[in-house]
């Protein structure tokens, strides 16, 4: 198997007493999605500030980059290294259309310093093309669009930057049908181009659509990797809610093993 | 208890009707607590709980405790017999699904754009995805699906349920699409052919009603066609019978995707009509035109769009009337997105035939457009799922 991209180990954050994530390991290959499951509370958001830079993490740990030890101390650090990020609320302006919100912060500008518009419109259309995207005009506010295209809108922003690691927190939430399936597309798409994927997401049926991998947390640890293929969806539920390990379950195995115990 | 059973305008009557609509609330919102059963019925809470119990005893619902905004609450739900059934519809660039009960009534029904024709695999993989979301929204498990017809645009073998060789989705060839949406789903799959699904759909609750031999024309990107002889699908000793499209009409024309010239799908096919449009027309003045402009050019009254669909009508009666010779159908189904061209297609095509089919053979047969649209060979996934027995 090749290097991959992005490889965590070790990984421990505490706030103050609390331990939001006990030496966790996790890594990403190029052209690969990798879902991020857990029930609330399990780390993932945590996990994924620590790879945005946004937490630092607890000394111990160590991250790779391509096989090599980086240091992620900043959201800077995980931007320069090609991570990027989109979180549930988007962060988007909705009263600037599309164009302005692609390149916010990042404008074209001609010599004297006026928006060289043109230009962002043509690598705008070009971006979205190469998603496979159909947004019709790109000059509308993006407060008029849907859920999917404002995530796609999210999505696309993220690419100008050519990441190679795409973390997703919740894209399809509060999505409908339709609408799902568009940003299921566009993650093939981004798999299709080679990049590394993390998706966060409570729906199952959406990561057994797209994921080759579950990586499990739970409680801050891991709690198991499965490839999609070929593992049960009870498999995976039973590792995300501890199912298979509690004391309930502890407590069934040791009986059945000490025969005859009265109940 | 029957409607018999009861004088109108009486005490059991007027309980009747309250249980019916407690049942329909349950049957279009899943399961509900009596609270809310109670609200959505403008019934009193002390009926809902009359009413349930009656429910309950005759084996209707199931209830269990469950709490609701911290409060103790009874949750109701609707005992389906087992039985829900599945139909998928692949298109070459659109997945279609639908839900019905045991009895062929649609609970659910999604369709969404897809690139089906690109990947056999992921196709199949956003199928079911569909089909989980779909039912999750239903709020029904998949584990009380029965049965799971999906329709494939090309021809399947009868014995491996492998898609034939010459079709719109060549990357589909030699897979399987029953046997891995299967494997995915964990429910019983089976694949149809979508004109002969569309074919039966039809027959049922479209514009082949009455009719016993019928022939059913699925003009697309390519021509299929579905056979139903005394009221039976012939598929052929490999499947692929009903390939009408390939009948050939002129040795010297163009070749065909099949490797044989003139194939009726070449004069007929949505590409190669497109292809026809002349440059700087009406339906290709902004860019490449594409079907629905020819259509509306044609119904204008634009003179190329109207000549396209007319040579088109008459090939397609010239095919049709060998097989008519043939088969001595009742009646020819016009279905597909080409049908909605309407006579535009249909006054060459039954002209053509006239001069190609015997006297005898046309005297009772109807050419007509299909009634059921793009959604035929669904319905008709969703009829054959729920026949097929447990």
């Amino acid at each position: 198997m090749s290097t991959p991209v992005l490889e965590l180990s070790g990984i421990s954050k505490t706030f103050g007493a609390v331990r939001a994530l006990d030496e966790v390991d996790l890594h990403v290959q190029e052209g690969e999605v990798v879902a991020l499951l857990g029930d609330n509370g399990a780390g993932k958001s945590t996990l994924v500030k620590v790879i945005a830079g946004a937490h630092a993490a607890d000394t111990g740990g160590t991250v790779a980059w391509d096989g090599r030890a980086v240091d992620i101390s900043a959201p800077a650090d995980a931007q320069r290294l090609g991570i990027a990020t989109i979180y549930q609320d988007l962060a988007l302006c909705d009263n600037l259309d599309i164009v302005a919100n692609l390149f916010l912060g990042n404008e074209h500008l001609h010599f004297p310093g006026t928006l060289d518009e043109v230009e962002m419109e043509r690598r705008a259309w070009e971006l979205l093309r190469s998603l496979s995207v159909d947004i019709p005009d790109l000059r509308v506010p993006v407060a008029s669009l849907s859920g999917g295209q404002r995530q796609i809108v999210a999505i696309a922003r993220a690419l100008l930057g050519k990441p190679r690691v795409v973390m997703l927190d919740e894209p399809t939430a509060a999505l409908g049908v339709a609408q799902t399936a568009q940003v299921l597309d566009l993650i093939e798409q981004l798999r299709d181009q080679g990049l590394g994927v993390i998706l966060i997401s409570h729906n199952m049926a959406d990561v057994r659509a797209v994921a080759d991998r579950a990586a499990v947390l739970r409680l801050g640890r891991n709690a198991g990797d499965f490839p999609i293929a070929g593992t049960s969806y009870e498999e995976i539920v039973a590792a995300i809610t501890g199912a298979a390990d509690n004391p309930v379950a502890r407590r069934d195995g040791r009986q059945t093993t000490g025969a005859e115990e009265s109940r | 208890m029957t409607e018999a059973d009861t004088t109108p305008g009486s005490q059991s009557a007027l309980r009747q009707a309250n249980e019916r609509r407690v049942v329909d609330v349950l049957r279009r919102e899943g399961t509900c607590t009596q609270a809310e059963l109670a609200r959505a019925t403008g019934l009193s809470a002390a009926s809902v709980s009359n009413i349930v119990r009656g429910l309950r005893a005759s084996g209707t619902v199931t209830a269990r405790a469950t709490s609701s905004n911290g409060r103790r609450a009874r949750a109701v739900t609707l005992v389906r017999p087992p039985g829900t059934v599945v139909a998928v519809d692949f298109a070459a660039d659109r997945l279609r699904l639908a839900v019905a009960d045991h009895e062929g009534g649609l609970l659910e029904r999604e369709s969404i754009d897809y690139d089906v024709a690109a990947d056999p695999g992921r196709a199949v993989r956003r199928a079911a995805w569909l089909t989980e979301t779909v039912l999750f929204r239903g709020r029904i498990d998949l584990a009380s699906v029965a049965s799971v017809v999906a329709s494939v645009p090309g021809p399947l073998d009868s014995s491996t349920g492998a898609v034939g060789a010459v079709s719109c989705l060549p990357r589909w060839t030699g897979f399987r699409p029953a046997q891995a949406l299967q494997e995915r789903l964990g429910r019983p799959v089976r694949a149809e052919n979508d004109a002969n699904l569309a074919a039966l759909a039809e027959r049922r609750r479209g514009a082949a009603r009455g009719a016993d031999t019928v022939i059913h024309l699925h003009l697309g990107e390519g021509v299929g066609s579905g056979l139903l002889l005394d009221g039976r699908l012939l598929r052929g000793a490999d499947g692929t019978a009903g390939e009408i499209g390939h009948i050939g009409l002129d040795p010297r024309g163009q070749v065909c995707r099949c490797g044989n010239r003139g194939c009726l799908e070449t004069f007929v096919g949505i590409s190669y009509l497109l292809a026809m449009v002349p440059r700087d027309s009406g339906p290709a003045r902004d860019g490449r035109a594409a079907l629905p402009q020819l259509m509306a050019a044609a119904h204008e009254g634009d003179p190329a769009a109207r000549r396209i669909l007319s040579e088109a009508g008459s090939a397609l009666g010239q095919g049709t009337a060998v097989v008519a010779n043939l088969l001595n159908p009742d009646r020819v189904v016009v279905g597909g997105p080409l049908a909605a061209a309407g006579d535009l297609l249909l006054d060459p095509m039954v002209r053509a035939m006239q001069l190609g089919t015997l006297g005898s053979a046309l005297e009772r047969l109807q050419v007509v457009t299909g009634e059921l649209g793009e959604h035929a060979a669904l319905y008709g996934a969703l009829l054959t799922a729920a026949e097929t027995p447990a």
